[in-house]
């Protein structure tokens, strides 16, 4: 009897002892803690954005108007950006989805880093680590550029004690975060940002692309060419670019003639088949920020539009001689429906069928961003040779004639042409032509709205920057707004 | 219902753990038998050798051999000489006549007894007289298994199962001693009767002086807890198959609130308010012992609204196999349960076998509820709602959509000829006449959609055994029907029970319980296919038929819809099995040691399919909507077939448990209870979900696929959930009892669980109680009061700690949603790095004053808490620099306190004539003390609370209600409402917090239950009023959110509208709006929150919810004569009740029951195909039942 009652307490405290410590191992519901240098890379996957984090900025350009005399109201949404509202939520939206996705990506980026950092890779994983933690680098910097952009004012020397924006650089404890954040000072973040760059460029250096949905060596590139650019960094702007050029050249776009022929008609690019659906797809190195198919201005009659000034630098040699005007042509028959529809739409995507995210950064982009950077250090001739190449591959065979020094007045003139193929070259691409104005000087814009009534953001305009959200002013109270 | 009764016995003999119990009564039973058996031994011849011995030594060898009883007292056998005995293969005559030569005592052998006389007058020949009678209870049945004692010896008989008894006694001054566990025992002298037939009484205090808490039977007089206990034999004058809504108005400071009366429907249960906000709010159930998982497992969200019916797992319980059901309180009696008890336990006692002869009990119950009638509602009526179609054509707005010419939008018949008209395919005076008809129609959609609905309910058990081994058997069956037509639920239980022992110190217990429920109910995509919500919300200027009998159609978005016939289009089926196996073992190591040990493993399965057939509205609507554009021509996607959604829950858990339990007594007057334990428990739930799309139902249960459709909806049509929990624990209770008077007691438990894993210090988390019990009538000044039967104070304070099962404090991915475009698989991050989080506590101090007076004529208690949860976890708003909207932080803290008041009193007790009373009420006040996180006017406006964390305000209950303050109707109509600055209304954009009214809270501060019992003889009335107060409600939204506008043709509307504003000078006789021409008019729609949404949320719109319900009242009667008894029916019972007969409420409530809260009018997007559990909202009706329980 004793002897059966010892047994009988010995296997409980067995079951006690050995059970517990795996029974309480079990995995969280539906989840899975991230362990291996896989599991953190298919977290980073996780962190590059969903979602849109900037093509409302395009409502705040001189790329887009509102069409008053289209059907369909203008979204309730997008009107704040529209007018330049003081803020550009609507009423009682306490969250900033820019704001909020942005520093999503930091903190997914800061996850794997912060992993990183005590990881000593096996020599069978240290290929993907380099890969996974430069990406990761990468995500964070592109996530601190669009912020800083968007929040705080321009990258200059009189600017960088100015507010930033606050700029976690680890994840170990959500709380830290929660309430009274700091703003970083301007120049604090643009010299973090250019350091992220760099030591992901150096990780990234030889590793193949995965995809076009995350950074690769060839992105970070580019990438580090429009920091350098924007920083006024012209030199580094022009080597990044060239590396670039190297690896991505431009499509011609002469081979979608037959296509176009095919269709016979002007809507070659819209519902079903977009103008990305084309070889011109090549070109695009990095894909972002979800779906773009709904984009703001997808309908055929949507109350807004591209601004017909735009469509209008595709004219400059002659109707349909540059195929970028069916990016931006309504193709609106005159007296029946131009007065609804307008004369102008976004035609890169397809509505339907193909879907596509945004277009994060493109080839062209290097090509624009070495023609300025050639252009800002007075290199005309090089500029204007950058000018050629991508318009060789845009404007129709027979109506292409190259540009020369002689077109041109002086440098400035040179640059003017730069900047203006920049910005149809670019538009609605990654935010770029807010950005730029922002660069440019912050000019004068006017958009006429309802009633007739017509806003102005006027030059150097505190509007310039997106007022801090008020889920941040509710839980950092001290944090310094922008000025209205 | 009777049914109760016949096992009250049994049960309170044998109620799981009552140990003491259990070995009193096997005692008895193994003396009965014991000489039952001797007796039947014929005499042997018998061998005897003893020198210098007592006598009763030697009658004892002698029992032995002879197998006769010996009858004395110890009186007789004074002076009596020592005896030398030598005898081989001796008669019992003559060893007898050996053993008593030249003794003063002689004998008489009667039957099997040795009748022992003292020869005190040797001219009377000695006396054996054998006494005869019958035992019967307090209701005059026959009581077997009472133990018959004669006074002073070891000599003890049993009743048989007529309870008779027979016993030898030496004479008549002989007292016999009748006693029964949970009887008062009797003691009668047989002075010259040879019949003796006795009436037993149950002892009051014995009924109820042990409370089980799930892992211990405790002594109600050293409970230094807070436990109710309620026994089901209390409740047998109400009918109510589910044990939740039986609890209503039945406990004190235990708040019901019905939510639905859709058969299986789970009322939203609160134990002394709300005290976590996070994780589940409902208490735990616990079964034996064992934690009662629920078959699915339901957000919180699924319970604040309402969910899925087959998802509770208390539904599967058949009430008829509860002994008693015990609801813990504070936290002196939850600390042992952990962190999972923060919202208070209730522990179901089930019932187990009885020794004795086997029985039988039959019960049936045949209920009809009563069908909901249109004129409750409170809605218009046909005339009343053409007015207003009528002003809108006068107005040229009528709504009558129409997408081009012959074609109709959402239309009723009266847009549908206004749209005729102008198409010129009716005259006008054909429209006239039309309406006319239509003002006469009236349809009452109640009367299609529902019915009387008639339930029955048939249940069966048996119990019987021997000494040794018991068992208990049952199974019942239910047809419950709902008043909507094809909603119901068929139930059946089955349950074994087997106990054993080994030896004289193991006891070995097995049981086996299934279940099994059917589930038919409508398919719920949104509130259109609610019968309830349809029916109400329909315009009655409608004809269900037309004139050749079809079904009459409407249209909706241009589709022909006929609520009647799309009900047979489409509907929902669950099914759930479930088992649960227990093990349970106990071993008396030593005389004051007992090991035991439980094992429990438990299993579900819930299959929940949604049909839509091929014709039915949601499919043709999503056909229609759901299409592509080829070259400018719209291809539809879904070509085929129907739609079919199909869940499969799986549950299963495992709970093993150790114990030791040490309770010695010291010189008698210190008494000491030490208990240890360990347990292990895992659970997992894991579902998966099937859409399949092309579904045919006809065409033998087939799939045409659609993978066009599926690819273009871009979304998995399989997912599954997974969540499994495990959790380490021990649990130690050390009590110590001075001289019954004095009771201190300790509990404490430590868990770890897999929830919380960073910071290992925290893995365990020590929980503990101390409490006090004060018996003053054990006092010498007390003591000898008559007028006072108990009189006892006690207290307790302890801490309990939850954890949300959503919050982490390390790092937690899941797989991320396949994205379309974008293939690679990635993870997202549901919770970040969280080290500060901290576990929610629980303090809680309780006092109590019981007392019992006159013999326990008048019994009652008070009792006082006060519940301090600090930490609250809860999801709260940060800054997004966090990456995250919200995060789970320990955000507020809150209190809860209040008083619980109990009293029973017998006001009446003659002998045919009882009168009984029981009055209890619980009362709660929540209060939050901290809170850090900024309120928003729509959280706290909001009556369905979910966002808790932005409508917390420090000084207010965490259910506090805020409401916009009406102004008064402007010039136009228009409803204005006061703002923060004083003079200053506005239509629309109200949004400061300031400038609202603080309107109550929404959970009642009051609720409790009356009852009046009245017995004549064999019949007895009863009454049960329940009472809820101190909650505000609002009344039914008159808007959808936006402006106050006129109503969609197809919809009715409340007839408060009657009396809308209609002209300049109406605002100063009527507060209901204008109807507004547009709704999205910038003067209403401007700024949030829009008019409409104020107006609905004003307090103008709130009234108060206390009620009053005569939830009960049953007439029974008992049959029983000798003759039923010869023929083996012990009793029948008839029982005649009616349930929720009448409310007294609010009048302002018009056609809303205080209770159902719940819905509000939705329409959802046709376009996405995202089958909800949707609101299954349905009111409880009145009901009437007719019982027949028959025990043989």
């Amino acid at each position: 009897m004793k002897k059966i009652f010892y047994i009988n307490i010995l296997a409980i405290l067995l079951i006690t002892f050995s059970g517990c410590k795996k029974l309480l191992d079990i995995k969280p519901v539906n989840g899975m803690m991230p362990v291996t240098v896989k599991d953190y890379e298919s977290l980073l996957i996780g962190g590059y954005p969903r979602s849109d984090y900037f093509f409302n900025t395009e409502l705040m350009t001189d790329n887009a108007y509102a069409n008053l005399n289209s059907g369909n109201a203008p979204g309730k949404t997008h009107e704040p950006w529209f007018v330049w509202a003081s803020s550009v939520l609507p009423d009682a939206v306490k969250t900033d989805a820019y704001w909020g996705n942005l520093y999503k990506s930091i903190f997914y980026a800061n996850t794997v880093l912060d992993n990183f950092a005590m990881r000593t890779p096996s020599s069978d994983e240290k290929e993907l680590y380099e890969k996974v933690k430069g990406e990761a680098l990468a995500l964070r910097a592109y996530s601190y550029f669009y912020l800083i952009n968007w929040y705080a004012d321009v990258y200059t020397a009189e600017n960088l004690q100015l507010p930033g924006v606050p700029m976690p650089l680890t994840a170990v404890d959500v709380n830290v975060n929660t309430t009274n954040n700091v703003r970083q000072p301007i120049g604090v973040v643009w010299t973090q940002i250019v350091k992220d760059i760099n030591e992901a460029s150096r990780l990234l250096a030889g590793k193949s692309a995965t995809s076009r949905f995350r950074f690769s060596a060839n992105t970070v590139d580019l990438f580090k060419a429009r920091v350098a650019l924007f920083m006024g960094d012209n030199q580094t702007a022009i080597e990044s670019a060239t590396s670039v050029m190297g690896a991505s050249p431009l499509t011609d776009l002469n081979g979608l003639q037959d296509y176009i022929d095919s269709k016979s008609g002007p809507y070659a690019f819209t519902y079903d088949f977009g103008f990305i659906d084309t070889d011109y797809n090549k070109e695009i190195l990095f894909f972002t920020g979800g779906r773009a198919n709904n984009n703001l201005f997808y309908y055929s009659a949507a109350a807004f539009k591209p601004t017909e000034e735009l469509l209008n630098l595709t004219k400059r040699y002659g109707y349909l001689t540059d195929y970028r005007q069916y990016i931006f042509e309504s193709w609106a028959v005159q007296n029946t429906d131009v007065v609804a529809k307008g004369p102008t739409m976004y035609c890169m995507y397809a509505t339907q069928s193909r879907d596509s995210y945004y277009i994060g950064m493109k080839a062209s982009e290097a090509y624009v961003t070495r023609a300025e950077a050639y252009a800002r250090t007075n290199q005309g001739a090089l500029a204007i040779a950058d000018l050629n190449l991508i318009l060789q591959k845009r404007i129709k065979k027979a109506n292409y004639v190259p540009l020369k020094m002689t077109d041109f007045a002086n440098n400035d003139a040179i640059l003017k042409r730069v900047l203006e193929e920049r910005r149809v070259e670019t538009a609605f691409d990654a935010g770029l032509r807010w950005l730029d104005l922002r660069r440019f000087g912050k000019p004068e814009i006017q958009h006429n709205y309802k009633n007739g009534v017509i806003y102005a953001l006027k030059k150097n305009d505190p509007r310039y920057l997106l007022q801090i959200p008020p889920s941040e002013i509710n839980n950092s109270p001290e944090m310094p707004l922008n000025p209205r | 219902m009777n049914f109760y009764y016949v096992f009250r016995r049994k049960l309170s003999a044998c109620a799981p753990g009552q140990i003491l119990r259990i070995m009193k009564l096997t005692t008895i039973i193994i003396t009965a038998f014991l000489f039952q058996v001797s007796a039947n031994t014929l005499a042997q011849k018998i061998t005897l050798s003893r020198s210098n011995v007592a006598l009763n030594q030697v009658f004892k060898e002698l029992q032995g051999q002879s197998g006769y009883n010996f009858v004395y007292t110890s009186q007789m056998l004074e002076g009596i000489k020592t005896v030398n005995v030598k005898l081989k293969n001796a008669t019992l005559q003559q060893t007898l006549a050996a053993l008593f030569e030249n003794q003063p005592v002689t004998y008489v052998i009667k039957e099997n007894t040795v009748v022992i006389q003292r020869k005190t007058n040797l001219d009377q020949a000695p006396l054996a007289i054998e006494i005869k009678g019958k035992v019967v209870d307090e209701r005059g049945q026959e009581f077997p298994g009472v133990s018959v004692k004669l006074k002073g010896t070891r000599v003890t008989v049993a009743t048989d199962n007529n309870g008779q008894f027979k016993i030898t006694v030496p004479d008549n001054n002989a007292v016999l001693v009748f006693s029964y566990v949970g009887y008062n025992a009797i003691e009668e002298t047989v002075k010259q009767r040879t019949t003796i037939n006795v009436k037993m009484v149950p002892s009051e205090s014995a009924l109820n002086d042990v409370v089980v808490t799930g892992y211990q039977s405790l002594n109600k007089k050293t409970l230094t807890a807070s436990i109710s206990t309620v026994q089901l034999k209390d409740l047998q004058s109400v009918y109510q198959p589910n044990i939740d809504k039986l609890l209503q108005g039945q406990v004190p400071g235990l708040t019901v609130m019905s939510t639905s009366g859709a058969p299986g429907a789970v009322p939203q249960i609160r134990i002394r308010g709300t005290s976590t906000i996070s994780g589940n709010v409902q208490p735990l159930w616990v079964v034996d012992g064992i934690i009662l998982d629920d078959a699915v497992n339901a957000s919180v969200d699924d319970i604040l609204t309402n969910r899925n019916l087959i998802a509770s797992g208390i539904g599967g319980v058949n009430v008829d196999d509860i002994e008693s059901i015990s609801v813990l309180k504070d936290a002196a009696a939850t600390a042992i349960y952990g962190t999972k008890a923060a919202n208070g336990v209730i522990v179901i006692t089930s019932k187990k076998g009885v020794s004795g002869k086997t029985r039988i009990n039959y019960t049936t119950n045949l209920s009809i509820a009563e069908r909901p009638r249109i004129e409750d509602a409170y809605m218009m009526n046909s005339k009343e709602r053409i007015d207003v179609n009528m002003e809108m054509i006068g107005k040229g707005i009528l709504n009558a959509s129409s997408p081009k010419a012959g074609d109709y939008g959402t239309v009723s018949d009266f847009e549908r000829y206004f749209i005729d008209v102008n198409d010129r395919k009716i005259t006008w005076s054909d429209f006239e006449n039309k309406v006319k008809g239509l003002e006469e129609v009236n349809t009452d959609w109640f009367q299609h959609l529902f019915r009387n609905a008639f339930t029955q309910r048939h249940s069966l058990n048996i119990s019987g055994g021997n000494d040794r081994t018991t068992f208990y058997a049952s199974g019942s069956f239910m047809d419950d029907k709902a008043t909507a037509k094809g909603v119901g639920q068929k139930t059946y239980t089955g349950a074994l029970k087997v106990n054993t022992r080994f030896g004289s110190n193991i006891r070995l217990g097995l049981s086996l319980d299934v279940n099994a429920r059917d589930n038919t109910s409508f398919f719920a995509t949104d509130s259109r296919e609610n019968p309830y919500e349809w029916a109400i919300y329909t315009t009655r200027a409608q004809n269900a038929f037309d004139d050749t009998g079809g079904y009459n159609h409407m249209y909706y978005n241009s589709l022909k819809y006929s609520f009647l016939e799309n009900r047979e289009q489409n509907w929902r089926t669950s099914r759930n099995f479930g088992m649960r196996g227990n093990i349970d073992f106990e071993w008396k190591l030593l005389k004051d040691l007992t090991y035991s040990s439980l094992f429990s493993y438990a299993k579900q399965n819930t299959t929940d399919v949604d049909i839509a057939q091929e014709d039915s509205y949601f499919v043709r609507a999503r056909k229609k909507d759901v299409y592509q554009i080829v070259n400018s021509t719209a291809v539809p996607l879904w070509l085929d077939g129907g739609y079919r959604k199909d869940k499969d829950s799986y549950n299963g858990s495992i709970t093993f448990r150790n114990q030791l339990t040490y309770n010695p007594i010291f010189n008698n007057v210190h008494y000491l209870n030490l208990m240890a334990g360990q347990e292990i428990r895992t659970s997992k739930f894991e579902d998966q979900t099937t859409q399949i799309y092309g579904y045919s139902h006809d065409r033998g249960h087939q799939q045409i696929p659609q993978f066009e459709l599926m690819r273009y909806l871009g979304v998995p049509y399989w997912n599954e959930n997974l969540n499994e929990t495990a959790a380490v624990s021990y649990f130690g209770v050390a009590s110590y009892t001075y001289d019954n008077r004095y009771s201190i007691s300790l509990n404490a438990r430590t868990d770890g669980s897999n929830r919380f894993g960073l910071k290992t210090n925290q893995l365990f988390q020590p929980l503990w109680a101390v409490g006090l019990n004060y018996q003053l009538k054990e006092e010498a000044f007390l003591r000898d009061k008559d007028w006072l039967s108990y009189l006892t104070l006690k207290g307790s304070y302890g801490s309990q700690g939850n954890v949300a099962s959503q919050a982490y404090s390390d790092l937690v991915a899941t797989i991320g949603k396949l994205d379309v475009i974008n293939k690679e698989g990635y993870l997202n991050i549901v919770a970040p790095k969280n080290p500060t989080l901290k576990w929610e506590m629980n303090y809680t101090t309780n006092a109590a004053l019981e007392f019992g007076f006159w013999k326990r004529r008048l019994t009652g208690s008070i009792e006082y808490y006060n519940k301090k949860a600090m930490d609250l976890l809860g999801s709260k708003e940060v800054s997004q620099v966090t990456g995250f909207n919200s995060v789970q932080v320990n955000w507020a803290s809150m209190r809860n306190r209040g008083m619980e008041f109990s009293l029973s009193s017998i006001n009446v007790d003659s002998k045919s004539f009882r009168w009984s009373t029981n009055v209890n009420f619980g009362y709660n006040k929540n209060e939050v003390l901290e809170v850090y996180s900024v309120p928003g006017v729509n959280d706290l406006t909001n009556a369905q609370r979910s966002n808790y964390s932005a409508a917390a305000v420090v000084g207010k209950p965490i259910n506090g209600l805020w409401s916009y303050r009406y102004a008064g109707l402007n010039k136009d109509g228009r409803a204005t409402f006061y703002t923060q600055t004083e003079g200053k209304t506005l239509i629309t954009g109200m949004n400061s917090v300031a400038g609202l009214a603080y309107s109550g809270t929404t959970m009642p501060l009051l609720q409790g239950g009356f009852t009046n019992t009245v017995s004549y003889k064999k019949l007895s009335l009863s009454a049960l009023f329940i009472g809820s107060f101190g909650n505000v409600i609002r009344l039914r939204n008159l808007s959808q959110g936006y402006g106050l506008g006129y109503p969609d043709a197809t919809q009715n509307m409340s007839k408060e509208w009657v009396d809308r504003w209609r002209q300049p000078g109406d605002e100063l006789k009527t507060n209901i709006p204008v109807l507004e021409r547009d709704v999205f008019d910038p003067v209403v729609f401007g700024a949030s929150p829009y008019n409409g949404a104020m107006y609905d949320n004003s307090d103008l719109r709130t009234v108060k919810g206390d009620f009053v319900r005569l939830q009960n009242l049953s007439l029974s009667y008992d049959l029983f004569s000798p003759k039923l008894r010869a023929n083996g029916i012990q009793n029948i019972r008839f029982m005649l009740q009616g349930n929720n007969l009448y409310t007294w409420k609010n009048s302002k409530l018009k056609g809303q029951d205080p209770e159902s809260t719940g819905s509000t009018m939705r329409y959802s997007d046709t376009r996405s195909a995202n089958v909800s559990f949707g609101n299954t909202f349905l009111p409880v009706p009145r009901a009437y039942s007719l019982s027949l329980s028959v025990q043989f």
